[in-house]
């Protein structure tokens, strides 16, 4: 007999059901959260970094992490898949991240001609440039103060941490919080009271 | 693409990107539902066959086992487990007033008096399994409810201050008897085979579902144990899951079956029944530790419990309907 032991609530939801047996130690759980949500973790982890490996190295640190950690799923806050979701993401801007890094480091050893290899970061950012490009948010993010553009620029297409973002810009982290939030409350705003034909 | 289409495939890109750039406060929100979808549009990919084993084995080098965080509750003795149930069933007598002394319960004993008076004559019976008392004939002493009527009709007419007194004063002679008995001793507690251990978990199941009896009788709230008397049941629950097939004079199942007892003091279980090793699995059970050992006592059915059975469902079913085989009243 194994025993495996817990201390966490339970829940009543089939994702908390899930939650609660990952707690308990039951790892045909895990099995079960990976066959509801593995393609959509490998996908998006393989979408963000546009590598298969890489993509299944993501997904096994997601679910390892939500095995280690199940009890930081907040189900009141968000489904386990916008969770995975989120959690996927952030992983795999780290990992494009990380890999651009190491590639310009290489570049600047003279190992790599980047203009002749494009990066997995640059790949990224171009198709998100193309969706910046087709759509509003451009010319909405336009429309505001230059140190608000600034701030969402570093974030979303630099993939700047909060505190990165502090540094880049000079400012202190609190600040750059405030301006993100700020810039992001007006995005909401105006996308809120755009009429359907501006999207159109 | 209709326009309408258009216009909410693009709109939802733009508030996917809002969530992601929301998300870079690491106390975030995490993506809502329809920023998920529009994020993950056409992401979705079948995985790498083998991803699944891959996921598995990275997530075994992370926790083999053990808590998911922080740690574990500790598990208390059967004998400690015994006197902080009884500690607290005198907690509530002793805060009872005299009409409450008199209300019915749903036991085949009466009203609160007749249950304490009932539990003196368990006490004297256990005392007795540890050779303290002289125990009464077979007949007697393999009867739950025949086993202590002599107490209870002795104790009728006693005051509630003079009954709880004999009560706690025999549950903590209990207590103390078999915390200094030998392990290796072995006795009939009523019809079941017990070590001192067994006896005082059946015992501590059994204080619990008449504290429980109680506190309904006076609608006052169910007592909750703590994480490690509830790891101490829930434990020994599952450890004897196995033999109530055998304890109820039928044939046991011959399958491996995985019990998941959730929430405070849960854990997971492999379990043999039969000839058949815990593994493979034939079917889980996945159950709260505090309904489980509820269920164990009788004071919950199957249909007040909510209960999931993965793989044999009847198997299962038939598992959880045995799980009462030990409760006597």
């Amino acid at each position: 007999m194994r025993r495996t032991v817990c201390a966490v609530d339970d829940a009543s939801s089939a994702d908390g059901v899930l939650l609660a047996r990952l707690i308990a130690g039951d790892d045909s759980a895990l099995a079960r959260v990976f066959d509801r949500h593995g393609s959509l973790v490998y996908g998006l982890a393989r979408r963000v970094t546009g590598d298969e490996a890489t993509a299944s190295e993501i997904a096994q640190d997601v679910f390892a992490f939500l095995w280690e950690h199940p009890d930081r799923v907040d189900l009141g806050r968000g489904s386990l898949q916008a969770y995975l979701g989120m959690v996927t993401h952030r992983r795999s801007v780290d990992a494009v991240r990380s890999l651009a890094r190491r590639r310009a480091r290489e570049a600047r050893a003279g190992a790599t001609d980047s203009l002749d290899h494009p990066t997995i970061e640059a790949d990224v950012v171009e198709s998100n440039s193309a969706t910046w490009r087709a759509g509003r948010l451009r010319s909405m993010i336009e429309s505001l103060p230059a140190e608000q553009q600034e701030a969402l620029t570093l974030a979303y297409f630099d993939g700047c941490t909060m505190r990165e973002l502090a540094e880049r810009l000079g400012i202190p982290e609190g600040t750059a919080k405030s301006r993100l939030r700020l810039a992001l409350s007006k995005l909401r705003a105006m996308v809120d009271t755009q009429p359907a034909e501006a999207w159109r | 693409m209709t326009d309408e289409h258009r216009f909410h495939d693009e709109r939802d890109e733009v508030l996917a990107v809002l969530s992601m750039l929301s998300d870079l406060d690491q106390q975030a929100d995490p993506l809502d539902d329809r920023a998920l979808e529009s994020l993950t549009r056409g992401a979705a990919t079948e995985p790498p066959s083998g991803l699944l084993d891959d996921v598995l084995r990275a997530a075994r080098r992370r926790r083999t086992e053990g808590p998911a965080s922080g740690p574990p509750p500790e598990s208390v003795s059967a004998v400690e487990a015994f006197r902080r149930v009884a500690t607290n069933l005198h907690a509530l007598l002793t805060s009872l007033d005299a009409d409450e002394w008199g209300r019915p319960t749903e036991t085949p004993y009466g009203a609160v008096h007749d249950v304490v008076a009932h539990l003196v004559g368990i006490e004297r019976l256990a005392l007795g399994w540890f050779g303290v008392l002289p125990m009464p004939p077979d007949d007697v002493a393999f009867d739950h409810a025949l086993a202590s009527a002599a107490a209870m009709e002795e104790l009728a007419g006693t005051s509630t201050d003079a009954l709880v007194g004999e009560w706690y004063k025999l549950a903590l002679r209990v207590a103390t008897t078999a915390r200094s008995a030998p392990s290796d001793m072995f006795f009939m507690a009523h019809d079941i085979p017990a070590s001192p251990d067994v006896a005082m978990q059946l015992r501590t199941f059994e204080l619990w579902a008449h504290t429980d009896d109680i506190a309904v009788a006076l609608g006052r709230p169910l007592l909750m144990p703590d994480p490690g008397i509830m790891l101490t049941l829930s434990s020994a629950l599952a450890q004897a899951l196995p033999f109530t097939f055998g304890l109820a004079g039928e044939d046991s199942p011959n399958a491996g079956v995985r019990l998941v007892l959730t929430g405070p003091g849960g854990g997971t279980y492999d379990l043999g029944f039969g000839d058949a090793p815990p593994m493979p699995t034939a079917s889980t059970i996945v159950v709260a530790a505090y309904d489980a050992c509820r269920l164990a006592q009788r004071r919950a059915v199957r249909s007040d419990v909510d209960v999931v059975v993965e793989g044999d469902v009847s198997l299962g079913e038939s598992i959880l309907a045995h799980a009462g085989v030990f409760a006597r009243d």
